[in-house]
């Protein structure tokens, strides 16, 4: 029982640092700013979520545990308003995304 | 399995780092350093469970305050500075991507 | 009530220490809560006190919210990784504008981060009426579009 516990939680953490992974390699071959920010998000969201659940698994019910959920509810909360700040400081320097489409000139915006 | 989760998290810091160092524009290096940061504190986290040190998980949620917080602060001065060249130099066109 | 934020934000603050002190004799307890109480007074003073009520029903309807976040980061996170070891010819960036003309501060802040959370669209710009975001192609674009997500965050917060 305890074995396959710790093979699922393992298998969680090396799931998560795939997409941390495949993160870092969108943040390296994106072409431009605003594409490499995607690349860089997919780090931000499902990996800590994976590596954490997994290392979370390994600990059990435990202060521990606690701890891990704390640091992941901080990083979820904190990541997309760095990632925000980042990318609104950006578009208010001057800086455009490169071979975009706009759609939102429509009237009418499904709310 | 952990071991491979961290040498998985170590490459894409080193990746990270690469972005830094490429550039071009100032906010892709923010971007990467924001990114090495993050996952500065997975790999705290599973170096803690690697070496049965747990009381790591404190450091990982202090650097995960610290680079929150150090983002804000770089973003702020960059603006800051961007703001004030702007205003000593208001004939000219504004300057797109000029601070590298 | 400043009196009730106060409290709350001393107990919270209080929950925080507990959790990461670990030492539990009287006089460092003494100290933790008028730490907790200093902390609660500096924040009070450095900034704007949030206009908002505090509504307890998001207690139970934010957690909801977040489990069908995690699916949604699931389903967009796998989309991702295969355009970004894809070839470069899949992506068509997009930028969409979304209405939330109705939305009060919360539901702003939760949906502008819904959406950066979810790894292919990404919020660049907030104002009091619209969301302005870039989308890695035009079928996130469409899904973004379509609205499920505002109408989730709309739920959590009706008003």
């Amino acid at each position: 029982m305890n074995e396959i516990l710790d093979l699922i939680a393992g298998l969680l953490v090396v799931a998560g640092s795939v997409f941390v992974l495949a993160g870092g390699i969108g943040a390296l071959r994106m072409p431009d700013f605003y594409t490499r920010i995607h690349g860089a998000s997919l780090t931000d969201s499902l990996g800590p979520v994976l590596v954490l659940g997994g290392l979370m698994i390994y600990a059990g019910l435990s202060l521990i545990a606690v701890k891990l959920a704390a640091v992941m509810l901080f990083l979820l909360v904190t990541s997309p308003t760095a990632t925000y700040a980042l990318a609104n400081a950006a578009l208010l320097s001057g800086l455009r995304p490169e071979g975009v489409e706009k759609t939102s000139t429509d009237p009418e915006t499904p709310a | 399995m952990l071991l491979v989760a961290a040498i998985g998290i170590l490459v894409t810091m080193a990746l990270a780092l690469t972005r830094a160092l490429l550039g071009p524009s100032v906010y892709d290096r923010v971007l990467a350093v924001n990114m090495f940061g993050t996952k500065t504190v997975l790999l705290i986290a599973v170096m803690a469970f690697i070496m049965g040190r747990t009381d790591f998980l404190d450091l990982a949620l202090a650097y995960a305050l610290i680079n929150f917080i150090g983002v804000m602060a770089v973003l702020w001065f960059v603006q800051e500075s961007r703001r004030r060249q702007r205003s000593q130099s208001t004939s000219e066109a504004p300057a797109e991507n000029t601070i590298e | 009530m400043p009196l009730m934020r106060y409290l709350l934000a001393i107990i919270a603050l209080f929950a925080v220490w507990l959790l990461w002190g670990g030492l539990y004799k009287t006089p460092v307890l003494q100290l933790g809560i008028a730490s907790c109480a200093l902390v609660a007074w500096l924040t009070h003073r450095m900034a704007l006190p949030d206009q908002q009520e505090h509504r307890f029903a998001l207690l139970y309807r934010v957690p909801r919210y977040w489990l069908w976040l995690l699916w949604e980061m699931v389903v967009t996170n796998i989309q991702v990784l295969r355009l970004v070891l894809g070839p470069k010819s899949a992506l068509s960036p997009t930028i969409v504008d979304i209405d939330a003309a109705a939305s009060s501060k919360f539901a702003l802040t939760l949906l502008g981060n819904s959406i950066t959370l979810t790894p292919g669209t990404l919020t660049i710009n907030i104002d009091d009426t619209r969301i302005t975001t870039h989308c890695l192609t035009r079928a996130a674009a469409e899904d973004l579009r379509g609205g499920a997500m505002s109408r989730r965050v709309a739920a959590v917060d009706p008003d």
